[in-house]
């Protein structure tokens, strides 16, 4: 331990001392920097200087969307995960998952995803309106047009007649149940349930002379066994608020 | 870490260099030219004689930088090999006769008697160096004249850390004894 400690003393000693004794002649120094750069003056005359950071640029540009690719990705995901609240600074990011999610759905599944998003909007109306906060009227109505486009965008399945009776009944009873709902939380903004009355009579009118798709009811079924009724109250399309 | 950090510093210094970036050059001059000078130094013990080769391997530097290329090497590798080259082709034309001359800050005739302990403590160390067989010599002066880690030198000298170290501490052995 001790000659361990001694060497590296000695070590430290010699190397100072070193340094201290030969040292570069401070005019030589200055001498052959002043040459050096004279020769590198001669070398890259009339060469334009190209920043390093510009000779990489590509690399910097891919690193850079990259980046906010990933940071933005992540945002998305946790943002409709979490089910994050409209008073939340991730909460477009939630909007912009949702669009996708639209996005990538088959016909069959959308009014499936509408109907959830329309209910978190209710959801997030509730939440606003029991802060007390000024902006939360603004938001409020933002949330009650997304939830019309959504509720009109389940009700499009209605007016394409390609369903079959049951699957209309329950889906005519879902939208029924949820704009109760809504005009409950949102009084101001009020869907005309008169109107969604009136679309599933005329369907339903309309229905009795088509025959019953079973290939419909095929879906339909399948869709039951998947959990994706909106009725069920434990699947992961209809009746889960306060799940997400 | 610190390597590594020196590694990238000077890596990106020198692709700087490459690009034509004038400060860029000033800055690897002020940093390697004191540490090679010293291991010249270390190998030749003669300040001319050092300061030319120092001088050459700048010079060196500047033809060859377009061929250095960060992603096959180092630069501190990179310019310490141009150094070691340079000192090899220095022994094959060698004319001149070792001068033992230390450079001694005031080392003018009127000096005192500190300058004249400082020359007395220098002509010690030449004696030193000069005693040590060639390959001591080379890690020597790559240790204690050119202060590189044990990394780069056993990179340059493709010695492994652990038989440098060795080296070293017999090298330390031998020099205590004609120190003392």
């Amino acid at each position: 331990m001790k000659n361990g400690i001694d060497n590296f003393l000695y070590k430290l000693r010699l190397r100072s001392v070193l340094k201290k004794h030969v040292k570069i002649d401070r005019n030589f120094s200055i001498r052959a920097k002043q040459a050096f750069l004279d020769e590198f003056d001669r070398k890259f005359a009339g060469k334009p200087v190209i920043p390093y950071w510009r000779r990489h640029i590509w690399r910097y540009s891919f690193l850079s969307a990259s980046a906010i690719l990933v940071i933005n990705g992540s945002a998305i995901v946790f943002a409709d995960q979490a089910n994050v609240k409209a008073s939340s600074p991730l909460y477009p990011f939630k909007r912009a998952s949702e669009s996708i999610r639209l996005k990538l759905a088959s016909s069959e599944q959308k009014p499936y995803l509408r109907y959830k998003f329309a209910q978190r909007r209710i959801e997030e109306i509730n939440d606003l309106a029991a802060a007390t906060d000024n902006s939360s009227a603004e938001k409020i109505k933002d949330l009650s047009d997304d939830f019309h486009n959504q509720l009109d965008g389940v009700l499009d399945k209605l007016d394409n007649g390609n369903i079959n009776k049951i699957e209309r009944s329950k889906l005519c009873q879902s939208a029924h149940d949820i704009v109760s709902e809504y005009n409950q939380a949102s009084p101001n903004y009020p869907e005309d349930m008169a109107d969604l009355e009136a679309r599933c009579k005329t369907n339903n009118s309309r229905l009795k002379n088509m025959p019953d798709n079973s290939k419909n009811q095929a879906s339909t079924d399948k869709k039951k066994k998947d959990g994706v009724n909106m009725n069920d109250k434990n699947s992961s399309y209809g009746g889960n608020r306060g799940r997400d | 870490m610190t390597v590594l950090f020196e590694k990238t510093r000077w890596n990106a210094t020198a692709e700087k260099m490459k690009s034509g970036d004038k400060e860029a050059a000033g800055k690897i001059f002020d940093h390697f030219s004191p540490l090679i000078y010293r291991y010249f130094m270390g190998k030749t013990l003669n300040r001319p004689v050092s300061e030319d080769l120092t001088q050459d391997v700048f010079l060196k530097v500047i033809d060859k930088i377009g061929t250095f290329d960060k992603k096959t090497g180092n630069f501190t590798a990179w310019i310490w090999k141009i150094a070691k080259n340079r000192l090899i082709d220095h022994y094959r034309e060698k004319k001149s006769v070792p001068l033992y001359e230390f450079m001694i800050e005031g080392d003018e005739p009127s000096a005192g008697p500190e300058t004249i302990h400082k020359k007395i403590l220098a002509e010690d160390i030449s004696r030193a160096v000069k005693s040590l067989k060639p390959e001591e010599q080379e890690i020597f002066s790559l240790y204690y004249f050119a202060d590189l880690p044990y990394k780069e030198i056993s990179r340059l000298t493709e010695k492994t850390e652990g038989a440098l170290r060795i080296l070293i501490h017999r090298t330390n052995n031998k020099l205590k004894k004609i120190l003392r």
